[in-house]
């Protein structure tokens, strides 16, 4: 109730509050961006992705987006394994579309986002709305989504369970001076239902059982991001987020990149990412005795990762091809089948404007 | 109730004092739309670093990526 009245102040603020003049789209004009992503890791995984992506500016004022995602999971990792399942492979189709009206310099987004896979489907709604001020000193944005997932099992017809999840997010952009603005968010995400892996068994006096998280979940997100230039063709971006949920987990996480563009067909791009997090409350190393909750799911106990990456881009009028790779050293404090993982994740792509 | 007030003052004084806070200029702002201050949009980009940030930590958040959800953990 009260996460819905700051929203509401919000959008009252952004409607009430300073004009400023509207970006003006060139009708007919848009862009148009494949891309594909490896992860592999070395802990059995590997997933392609291949994405595209296209813009159209219907008018001056609207601009029509959409996307087609494809994802192919190869695994036989310690989850897969520890479950006694053999190597698994499967695929995810995601479909999305929006459309947005920019008028006077208040900014309406909304869109849709469906996914499917052979034994998880998803329906997500979205809705934004964004405003600047002050000569586009200051913008503020506040956006909502709700996703809808059917959940099931594979080789189990008779296994059915639902999760949906709202989440709400404010952001504010600011521009500090004439080299630095600084970017600040706040997300909250309220999500309902089966929050397990139909997959994982967690061990229980040598004796499998299926694993049993809370229904309910409430995260909380506040981030802030500031990039500043050194010099014209250099910037450097410091972030830093807070995480916490009702869950007990309580994480931090660091970022910092530099971004380098000596003249018009080159940019380049190094990123350094720290991340931290403590335990869920009810997430146990080695379970004794059965508890009420009970996860075998690593990514709710003790972890680190960092990763390093660079992206390089280039130019060729109105094409841009682009290639990163970023390298991911996880440690899993608590979680005995899996002391540390390394991960690739590398990604390349094209995009056309006209 | 009183949450609510301290919430609602926030935002407006945040709505007024940030655009009295710093008044960039349009013709002041040749550094911050250079491409090293402000890169192309890559919404593919954002989308699967979301995407294996999400489904291999604990956090969600502060990315301003949403989409649909997966199975992937």
């Amino acid at each position: 109730m009260q996460l819905r009245s700051l929203c509401l102040c919000a959008v009252i603020s952004m409607a009430a509050a300073g004009r400023a003049s509207a970006d003006d789209r060139e009708p007919g004009s848009g862009t148009a961006a494949s891309k594909l992503g490896v992860y592999r890791d070395d802990d059995s995984t590997l997933v392609v992705t291949s994405m595209v992506d296209g813009v159209v500016n219907v008018s001056s004022a609207t601009a029509v987006r959409a996307h087609v995602l494809v994802d192919a999971v190869s695994a036989a990792s310690v989850d897969v394994v520890s479950a006694a399942t053999p190597k698994f492979s499967e695929s995810r189709v995601e479909t999305g579309a929006s459309v947005t009206s920019s008028r006077r310099a208040l900014d309406v987004t909304f869109g849709v986002v469906r996914s499917a896979e052979a034994d998880w489907t998803s329906l997500a709604v979205q809705a934004s709305l964004g405003r600047s001020f002050a000569d586009k000193n200051t913008q503020l944005r506040a956006s909502w989504s709700r996703v809808g997932n059917d959940v099931g099992r594979s080789g189990d017809p008779n296994f059915h369970e639902s999760l949906s999840a709202n989440t709400f997010e404010l952001a504010m952009t600011q521009l500090i001076d004439r080299r630095t603005y600084t970017t600040l968010a706040y997300t909250y995400q309220r999500s309902n239902g089966y929050h397990a892996s139909p997959y994982r068994f967690v061990r229980v006096m040598g004796v499998g059982s299926p694993e049993n998280h809370p229904r309910t979940r409430a995260r909380h997100a506040v981030s802030t991001t500031t990039v500043r230039s050194l010099k014209r063709t250099l910037a450097a971006e410091l972030g830093y987020r807070l995480y916490a949920d009702d869950w007990g987990i309580v994480s931090h996480t660091v970022t910092s990149a530099l971004r380098y563009a000596p003249g018009e067909r080159w940019d380049a791009r190094a990123r350094v990412r720290y991340y931290a997090q403590g335990p869920a409350r009810f997430y146990r190393k080695r379970y004794d005795t059965a508890m009420r909750y009970m996860s075998a799911d690593r990514e709710l106990s003790t972890l680190w990762n960092v990763s390093v990456g660079f992206k390089l881009a280039r130019r060729w009028g109105a094409w841009v091809a682009d290639g990163k790779v970023d390298v991911i050293r996880y440690e899993f404090l608590e979680f005995e089948p899996l002391a540390n993982r390394v991960a690739v994740v590398s990604a390349g792509g094209v995009k056309y404007a006209w | 109730m009183m949450r609510l007030s301290k919430g609602l003052v926030l935002i407006v004084a945040l709505t007024v004092w940030a655009p009295a806070c710093a008044r960039v200029k349009p013709y002041q702002r040749e550094t911050l739309a250079s491409r090293a201050m402000t890169p192309e949009e890559d919404a593919a980009e954002a989308k699967l670093d979301s995407h294996v940030e999400e489904y291999r930590e604990g956090s969600i958040g502060g990315t301003g990526v949403s989409g649909g959800g997966c199975g992937c953990n």
